[in-house]
């Protein structure tokens, strides 16, 4: 737009500008969120089990191990990444807290917020050092500790599952408070928390300028190393926080858990309006996602529909999710072009 | 299957019709830039074509190795290949052309034959308006010490044994073709690099930056060349952007208030007439003028002791671009030191009261601003004693 430009035009193209940005903001998510309550009515409706205290009570706490490490998992995917480590660190920090409680005789709660600190230390100084600092592929440093810390886990643990006789862990699977399981307390917290660094702090501003464009980021004096270590540090406590429930809810630190764990959270974070390339969505979105999959998944299997089905339905709806993302994205490019800029 | 031994051949007969005498089999990285530049108009003229477009290719090219594209070109258009030349350099259209389209905001605004036109006439059709005379300031006495002073700085690859100096209130230019060694030689300065050998001093004060952080709190800015790519986030907001690099010192825990933030955003749209909606608004909503004026502010807002500017005017349109010269004298009187790098000889002459031009990574002439003309920037930047 030239200075020259009509003012009426411009004026009035700038409204609609911002207009337009406001709303795509918002619509990033806005799809899923309608498909929830969508799916959510039908099955209320269809399923007469659906609505029922104790399964909307399942659905939640179910859920919540997916949504804790979806949560972490959006700070990485913001800064245009993706840890694929997470499920494995979720099974390693299990195998983790058996043996603080168990073999070391530390303190159930000490032993709990230890785990969830070496999860945190495993993500920050491991893949956060190695991607930010090294300057290493995420895709490649991530797969490579998936790997690693699978076998890992399956060496420690001898593929057998531990149990973890603690009334303080159990509680975390299944204790309540006020009448809301402490799983969906957590999983509220980890929400509140994650939406306050990142609206407001300047670390949570660095996460967004570094995805948004890692050179200006840089250039405009932002430390993209400690940023990138504190994004993966941040995931990996994610995964430690909802390998603690996991235990909880089986009361055992199990080595299997966790194998699809990755991809589901990814799956989740990017229907969440979440772009993975970087810069652009948020928790909320997330949160959103995490639901929708969960709401889903929940109301097909009382459904009596397989679970092979619910993988298909999911995957189909990930794609076509991402194809209004795209779309809207290539709008937003041709109403700048068409403006002349 | 290739033949090699054929394709060995046609390069050099190809590069031989450029008078471009290299190995073809080595990596085209290792070549200089304007050997680069040969290579790639050599495989141009290469598929015999109908048509040729040619889109700024004299930009790092010697006069020499011009003059020999130039006699390549008139002997084309003798056999029948119509050329269509893209170029801002009006000295060449003049040289080389039968016909010009002139563009402007995308549109065409003038169509004709060279014989119609004379200097004058193109850049009116070209700005829309006879282009303004900016008067510079006053050259002011300037006592004490510089504020940037550079000594036998050298990076290999990129330039060796500069030296230079900036006192506070001066605007010095930086001229040379592209691939000269300036863009680095900034680089360098702001810490982007490390270079092998050299002193850099600001404000006397002896400083080694390994990183753009260090070198905003040693006082120095770099408003980098290409605003999408390095200077702005286009995903976040005007105000976003705008106070990035004057509170990348802050603690991260802290919250983004805005009794820190607005200041800054009002005084850069008081100060440099941003013309945004509201603050709040994507930064890549704004036109390329108003956008370089947010990475200024942003620059300006870390209040430096030294700014540096790569191309600060490129692709920007013509009102903004006489703003942006306002903005640096003021800043100049404000007794900032400025460094200015620039393809646009015309602008380094409006802008710069010191003009030092670099030749492959050399300092080869300094010029004051009553020696500079564009014509002796263009000789010693070509290489001439």
């Amino acid at each position: 737009m030239s200075a020259e430009a009509p003012v009426a035009g411009s004026q009035r193209q700038r409204v609609l500008d911002h207009a337009v940005g406001a709303w795509s903001a918002a619509s990033r998510y806005a799809v899923v969120l309608l498909l929830l309550v969508g799916i959510f009515v039908y099955f209320s409706v269809s399923q007469s089990d659906f609505l029922s205290q104790a399964n909307i009570e399942n659905l939640l706490t179910s859920s919540s191990i997916l949504f804790v490490v979806s949560i972490g998992m959006t700070f990485v995917v913001l800064t245009g990444g993706i840890d694929l480590s997470v499920g494995s660190l979720l099974a390693l920090s299990g195998i983790v807290l058996s043996t603080l409680f168990n073999d070391w005789g530390l303190g159930a709660p000490l032993a709990v917020v230890l785990t969830c600190l070496i999860a945190a230390l495993l993500g920050g100084a491991v893949n956060g050092v190695l991607i930010g600092k090294v300057g290493l592929s995420f895709f490649v440093v991530t797969l490579g500790t998936l790997s690693l810390y699978r076998g890992i886990v399956n060496i420690w643990s001898d593929t057998e599952t531990t149990y973890i006789t603690s009334g303080f862990v159990d509680g975390i699977g299944f204790g309540k408070l006020a009448g809301v399981p402490y799983p969906v307390w957590i999983m509220v917290a980890t929400y509140v928390v994650a939406l306050v660094v990142l609206r407001w702090t300047y670390f949570g501003r660095d996460v967004y300028s570094v995805g948004g464009n890692v050179t200006a980021a840089r250039l405009s004096g932002i430390n993209v190393a400690r940023t990138l270590i504190l994004v993966y540090a941040i995931s990996g406590l994610c995964a430690g926080i909802a390998g603690v429930i996991q235990a909880g809810r089986l009361g055992a630190a199990s080595p299997l858990v966790g194998e699809s764990t990755p991809l589901d959270a990814a799956a989740a974070v990017l229907l969440g309006g979440t772009s993975f390339l970087g810069g652009v969505g948020g928790v909320t979105g997330t949160a959103v996602g995490v639901l929708f999959i969960a709401t889903l998944q929940n109301g097909l299997s009382i459904a009596a529909v397989s679970s092979f089905w619910q993988q298909i339905v999911t995957g189909a709806i990930l794609i076509v999710a991402i194809s209004i993302d795209r779309i809207q994205q290539q709008g937003g490019l041709r109403r700048r072009r068409d403006a002349g800029l | 299957m290739i033949d090699w031994r054929r394709t060995r051949v046609r390069a050099l007969a190809a590069m031989r019709r450029l008078g471009l005498e290299v190995d073809p089999s080595l990596p085209v990285r290792r070549l200089r830039p304007d050997q680069q530049q040969m290579v790639e108009i050599a495989r141009a003229l290469s598929i015999d074509a109908r048509v040729l477009i040619l889109d700024e290719p004299t930009s790092s090219l010697t006069d020499d190795e011009v003059a020999a594209l130039f006699g390549l070109v008139h002997k084309l258009r003798e056999e029948g290949v119509a050329t269509i030349f893209v170029s801002h350099r009006l000295k060449e259209v003049f040289d080389l052309v039968d016909r010009v389209t002139v563009l402007r905001d995308g549109r065409t605004v003038a169509e004709s034959s060279i014989e119609e036109l004379d200097r004058p006439k193109l850049i009116h059709l070209m700005v829309g308006r006879a282009l303004e005379d900016i008067e510079p300031p006053v050259a002011q006495e300037r006592e004490g010490g510089a504020a940037l002073r550079v000594r036998g700085l050298t990076l290999p690859g990129g330039f060796a044994d500069v030296d230079l100096e900036v006192a506070p209130g001066e605007i010095v230019g930086l001229a040379g073709l592209v691939g000269a060694g300036r863009s680095e030689l900034l680089e360098v300065l702001f810490g982007l690099h490390r270079p092998t050998d050299g002193v850099v001093q600001v404000d006397g004060e002896e400083v080694a930056s390994k990183h753009p952080r260090q070198s905003i709190r040693n006082g120095v800015a770099f408003v980098p060349a290409d605003r999408k790519l390095q200077g702005l986030v286009l995903e976040m907001s005007v105000r976003e952007n705008l106070v990035m690099a004057s509170t990348s010192r802050i603690s991260r825990a802290r919250r983004p208030a805005a009794r820190r933030e607005l200041p800054i955003v009002r005084s850069s749209f008081d100060g440099m007439h941003i013309r945004a909606a509201s603050p709040r608004v994507s930064v890549a909503t704004l036109s390329g003028g108003n956008q370089q004026k947010v990475v200024l502010g942003k620059w300006l807002a870390t209040e430096p002791r030294v700014l540096m500017l790569d191309e600060p005017t490129r692709g920007v349109d013509v009102g903004a671009k006489s703003e942006i010269y306002r903005l640096l004298f003021d800043v100049a009187q404000s007794g900032v030191g400025i460094l200015v790098s620039s393809s646009e000889n015309a602008e380094l002459l409006t802008l710069c009261d010191r003009v030092i031009v670099m030749f492959r990574g050399r300092v080869v002439a300094e010029l004051s601003r009553d020696e500079a003309t564009e014509a002796r920037i263009a000789h010693f930047a070509g290489g001439h004693r």
